[in-house]
């Protein structure tokens, strides 16, 4: 009786120093136990496996609370690196079914509640289904019952630094492609490695995207590689100038599909590409471009040519 | 009448000084003309006495454009831009300078650059004189590069209607600025204009032209949703991709995604049908 009366004591204690965070998606990095509050001592409720994502709302110490099972569960902040840039869904109804799969034929795992927030496996979603990583597994949710909400970096590990104040090139590495028909990956290499920090090579990113040499690499899938690798949020859209801008200023490379034949850094040469727009002047737009090289500049009206009458379609964030 | 003689010279000069300082006040006031009103600032400076307005004003510094230009790269290109365009509105014979510049330099992405500076001042691209300056170059200059930068230049103006017949001339006639001046006459979104012979023009074009990206390029263009929908079965994938763009029929883009072999072109398709619903 003491002993609990002495927990108790501690939880509270415990709760008065949490600190609550703006919602942080956390991927883990193995396996690793959540627990009913920030310390081993408490009782373990179940595990996260490694690529999985939670949504972390508060910290003690090294310790976050996150969103788990349907409740909230505490679990140590170093076996996790923060995603920045990415989004999660927020239940909007009382209770919400969360599903083994993504129809209504599929078993009932559980519920979430309103206001509990998951990260969304957009890559992975099958309209209206939402795929989530709930209490340690894979599960769907219904997508009429969620909205959409920004999660933030930080955490364990750093969000990409902020432009320069008064600047608006930033300062993304570059890579080139490796072969004549990489620059899809190449693209996607690019926004993932500033995105998140993480290295990944062209072949492995290749290999995810489905790059064949006879057509290269469809817009679709620069986006979810993007998506995939960097747990961002970038969608496909119609391309909009102020749109890339407004990027930039969030500290957002794009990715664009375009016709080269529209671009004077390109000779006005017919073939078909993919590469990074990060930085603005007051007529035009810096792009990374895999084949060219870093920084090559397009006026804006040819960069609307270049993306508008080619797909029009071009890998954005939100 | 010694007296007499001193007190009339008396009087005498006494009415000489007399009428001496009203002729200097009639003269210093025929001198000083009635101010006139002003209306204007322009007005205030002329009205301004002259060495009010004869103070020289300072000539701007020579810009050596060339030099400048060969730091076109990375940062250089904002600040060079901002500077360029800060001194074509204060200065309009430094515009000149840029357009002699433009037509003797060769590397396409400087050409671009000096093009892009000029239109930036809107009483530029919108005055008939550039466009016409910038016309005559895409019709008659020798290098590709500078052709497609004029129509840049163009395509930015509020309105092409001074140049409209020869430019739908030029996308009809000239099949290797075709697909560029297409692009120019359908304009940017914010300065386009419903224009029926563009219309017709494309609709041309999608119909017998054999380079997949310009058919491709005029059955957008165009906007014919039953051209679309036939073209959505074209041979060359850049046309199927244009095409299901412009395609309103759920039925047609569904059956053409069941059919559809190229999987960045089904991708496409896809795409375009969620946007349908």
């Amino acid at each position: 009786m003491r002993l609990r009366g002495a927990s108790a004591t501690l939880v509270l204690f415990l709760a008065s120093a949490a600190v609550a965070h703006a919602q942080t998606a956390l991927k883990a990095s193995g396996t690793v136990n959540v627990r009913t509050g920030p310390g081993t001592g408490y009782g373990i409720i179940g595990q996260a496996h490694a690529g999985q994502v939670y949504v972390g709302i508060a910290t003690s110490g090294e310790w976050w609370k996150i969103y788990y099972n349907g409740g909230t569960g505490w679990t140590h902040g170093s076996y996790y690196s923060a995603l920045s840039g990415s989004t999660g869904v927020k239940v909007t109804t009382d209770t919400l079914n969360v599903r083994s799969g993504p129809s209504t034929g599929y078993s009932i795992l559980g519920q979430v509640y309103m206001g509990q927030i998951h990260f969304w496996t957009v890559h992975e979603s099958i309209a209206p289904w939402y795929k989530i990583y709930w209490g340690g597994r894979e599960a769907y949710i219904h997508g009429d019952y969620v909205t959409r909400v920004n999660l933030t970096g930080g955490g364990t590990a750093p969000p990409p630094p902020p432009p320069p104040s008064g600047t608006t090139n930033l300062s993304v590495t570059h890579y080139y492609q490796v072969n004549n028909y990489y620059c899809g990956p190449t693209s996607a290499q690019i926004v993932i490695q500033y995105v998140s920090g993480a290295y990944y090579g062209q072949h492995t990113i290749a290999a995810y995207c489905g790059t064949s040499p006879s057509y290269g690499t469809s817009n679709w899938m620069v986006k979810q590689a993007i998506n995939y690798y960097a747990g961002a949020a970038y969608s496909q859209v119609s391309y909009d100038g102020e749109r890339l801008r407004n990027n930039i200023r969030n500290n957002r490379p794009s990715n664009i599909n375009f016709q080269c034949r529209y671009l004077a850094y390109w000779g006005y040469s017919s073939a078909m590409h993919h590469s990074v727009v990060k930085g603005y002047t007051g007529g035009g737009f810096y792009v990374h471009d895999t084949w060219m090289g870093p920084n090559k500049w397009a006026s804006s009206t040819e960069l609307y040519n270049a993306v508008v009458y080619h797909y029009n379609l071009t890998a954005m964030r939100y | 009448m010694r007296r007499l003689t001193l007190i009339a010279l008396g009087v005498a000069l006494a009415g000489a000084i007399l009428a001496g300082a009203r002729g200097a006040h009639d003269t210093k006031r025929r001198a000083s003309p009635k101010p006139r009103p002003v209306e204007t600032p322009r007005d205030e400076a002329a009205a301004l006495p002259s060495e009010g307005v004869a103070e020289p004003t300072r000539a701007p510094e020579p810009i050596d454009i060339r030099a400048r230009l060969l730091k076109l790269e990375g940062d250089e290109i904002a600040k060079i831009e901002e500077e360029f365009e800060a001194r074509v509105i204060e200065d309009p014979a430094f515009a000149l300078q840029l357009f002699d510049v433009f037509l003797s330099e060769t590397d396409p992405v400087k050409v671009s650059f000096l093009q892009n500076v000029l239109a930036s001042h809107p009483p530029l691209r919108n005055d008939p004189e550039w466009l016409e300056r910038f016309l005559k170059v895409a019709e008659r200059d020798v290098r590709f590069d500078r052709r497609a930068a004029a129509l840049l230049f163009i395509q930015q103006a509020e309105t092409i209607r001074p140049v409209h017949d020869r430019l739908l001339a030029l996308a009809e006639g000239d099949r290797e600025l075709c697909a560029h001046a297409l692009v120019a006459l359908r304009g940017l979104p914010d300065r386009r204009l419903p224009d029926p012979r563009l219309v017709a023009l494309a609709g041309r074009l999608a119909e017998r032209e054999t380079n997949p990206d310009v058919r491709g390029l005029a059955i957008r263009i165009e906007g014919n949703p039953q051209r679309a929908e036939k073209a959505l079965s074209d041979p060359e994938r850049v046309v199927r991709m244009h095409a299901c763009q412009v395609v309103t029929s759920r039925a047609a883009l569904e059956a053409a995604i069941r059919t559809e072999s190229d999987p960045e072109v089904k991708q496409v398709m896809e795409f375009h049908f969620a946007q349908l619903k």
